[in-house]
């Protein structure tokens, strides 16, 4: 199993209550803003929240509060991918990538077409290099898996149809299955993924994502896919 | 024609007050000549009074930074009650009147005083001790906002890519956070060069011991008011150095 999430635990006002089990390379997170996808994210990777449960990454076992399991962040091996990337303002693209990097950094700079980058301040990029130094980080420190949190969202309409397609191939190139938080279904659509929906901290529904736009079991799915197929038809 | 009458009345108290500031200090650097400043640095207070003010100050800053870092991180991140009420407990010092803080200095360090063993009263150390005291409230103020500042995500971040709590702190916080780090530390040395009362009371005015510069320039005003004059510059153009050094201190990174 790629994934194996159980969590729960109350934060703020959402009672989180997370449950789900995926053997997909790519997993689709969708869900309205505040049902927990972040949390969700976080949670994963590792920051201190106050959630129980078990969450397993292929073989590697991160959490099980049963036993007392918590595996700190820098032993998990995720590729954490924030909203607006989290790069570090003070280092340059090249400190950026080598930070954890056990990988070659200048391999991983020219992967992502950012050797031309490399002595460049990350406050000088575009939207789109910015999320490329940002997965390049992540993978080359060879992580089990890659959490992306609304990795296209930051980026204007016309940067995001391109750099969609490129986030679906490097996806499908590196070996760690990936959790992507979105609430695009062009997203989904284009990163073939399956799909697990959250709404108000729980899971409402799983699946391919052509078989939960065929029969959407919440309105907020029922819009998401609704609205993707009428701007597929335009 | 009126309302620039009108304009006029109400920026009238302003300048009033603008010029209350100003004349004094005008009055420090045009009332002296080159040659009365020369005879009054060449007084013999002045020389260890600048000294012992270096000497101390530094080494305040150096117990303020090492131990306030780790200290405005901890209150920074901490939540609920207790980290507000340590954060409002550590401000306290800077609207405790210095002579409150000295003697309490003195009950506490005194001989019959809980930690009177440790023999600091009237000493150099309780010169630097006084500076601590009446400084590190300063500078943890601006820490705290600074790190207060910093993305959680990139904490986090920077954990996941493989990096110890410590090597974040340092690799990532601190940087993130230096401005205000400096810039409470500007304000800290200001107050720490400046700092007289508690001084006065708990380590006394004892020269090239416990005699800073303005217990020099309270000492000199009985002898020689040229020397007060010319230490009293001194602070000034330091004190001044400071503003400008934080001035010019980037805000932010992004």
């Amino acid at each position: 199993m790629s994934w194996s999430v159980r969590l729960s635990g109350r934060l703020g006002d959402l009672d989180l209550s997370l449950a789900f089990e995926s053997d997909a390379k790519v997993v689709c997170v969708v869900g309205p803003n505040g049902s927990g996808k972040t949390t969700l994210l976080r949670a994963i990777a590792g920051a201190s929240l106050p959630v129980e449960g078990h969450v397993s990454v292929g073989e590697r076992l991160l959490l099980d509060t049963t036993r007392a399991i918590d595996v700190p962040p820098e032993a998990r091996r995720v590729g954490y991918v924030p909203q607006g990337f989290g790069l570090f303002p003070h280092l340059t693209v090249g400190d950026n990538v080598g930070f954890g990097a056990r990988d070659d950094v200048h391999d991983a700079l020219e992967r992502y077409d950012l050797l031309a980058y490399a002595d460049r301040p990350v406050s000088a990029l575009s939207g789109g290099e910015r999320q490329r130094v940002a997965l390049a980080r992540a993978v080359a420190m060879r992580p089990a898996c890659l959490l992306l949190d609304e990795p296209l969202s930051a980026l204007d309409a016309q940067t995001r149809r391109t750099t969609r397609k490129d986030l679906a191939a490097y996806l499908a190139a590196e070996a760690a299955p990936a959790l992507v938080v979105t609430h695009d279904a062009r997203d989904v659509r284009a990163l073939g993924a399956e799909v697990v929906a959250v709404e108000g901290g729980v899971v409402v529904q799983q699946g391919p994502w052509t078989d939960l736009a065929e029969g959407p079991a919440s309105a907020f799915l029922a819009e998401l896919f609704d609205a993707d197929f009428v701007a597929s038809q335009q | 024609m009126k309302g620039g009458w009108r304009q006029a009345a109400f920026a009238a108290p302003g300048f009033v007050l603008l010029a209350f500031l100003a004349v004094p200090l005008l009055a420090l650097v045009v009332t002296t000549s080159p040659s009365e400043l020369a005879s009054g640095l060449a007084h013999p207070l002045v020389g260890p009074a600048l000294w012992l003010s270096v000497e101390t100050s530094v080494i305040s800053m150096a117990i303020v930074v090492a131990c306030g870092l780790p200290l405005a991180w901890i209150i920074a991140r901490g939540q609920g009650r207790w980290a507000s009420v340590v954060e409002t407990f550590v401000a306290l010092p800077i609207v405790i009147p210095p002579a409150v803080a000295g003697i309490a200095l003195l009950l506490a360090f005194g001989r019959s005083g809980p930690l009177g063993a440790a023999g600091l009263p009237f000493t150099t150390a309780a010169v630097v001790a006084a500076q601590v005291t009446v400084s590190a409230p300063f500078f943890l103020q601006s820490a705290i906002a600074g790190f207060r500042k910093v993305d959680p995500d990139l904490i986090l971040v920077a954990r996941t890519l493989g990096a110890s709590p410590v090597a974040t702190f340092f690799r990532v916080t601190i940087p993130l956070a230096w401005p205000a780090i400096l810039a409470g530390l500007g304000l800290a040395w200001a107050r720490a060069l400046g700092e007289f009362g508690a001084t006065l009371l708990f380590a006394g005015n004892l020269s090239g011991r416990t005699q800073t510069m303005p217990l020099a320039i309270y000492a000199a005003l009985e002898s020689d008011v040229r020397a007060a004059q010319a230490l009293a510059l001194l602070l000034a153009v330091a004190a001044f150095g400071l503003l400008l050094l934080l001035r010019l201190i980037p805000t932010g990174a992004r």
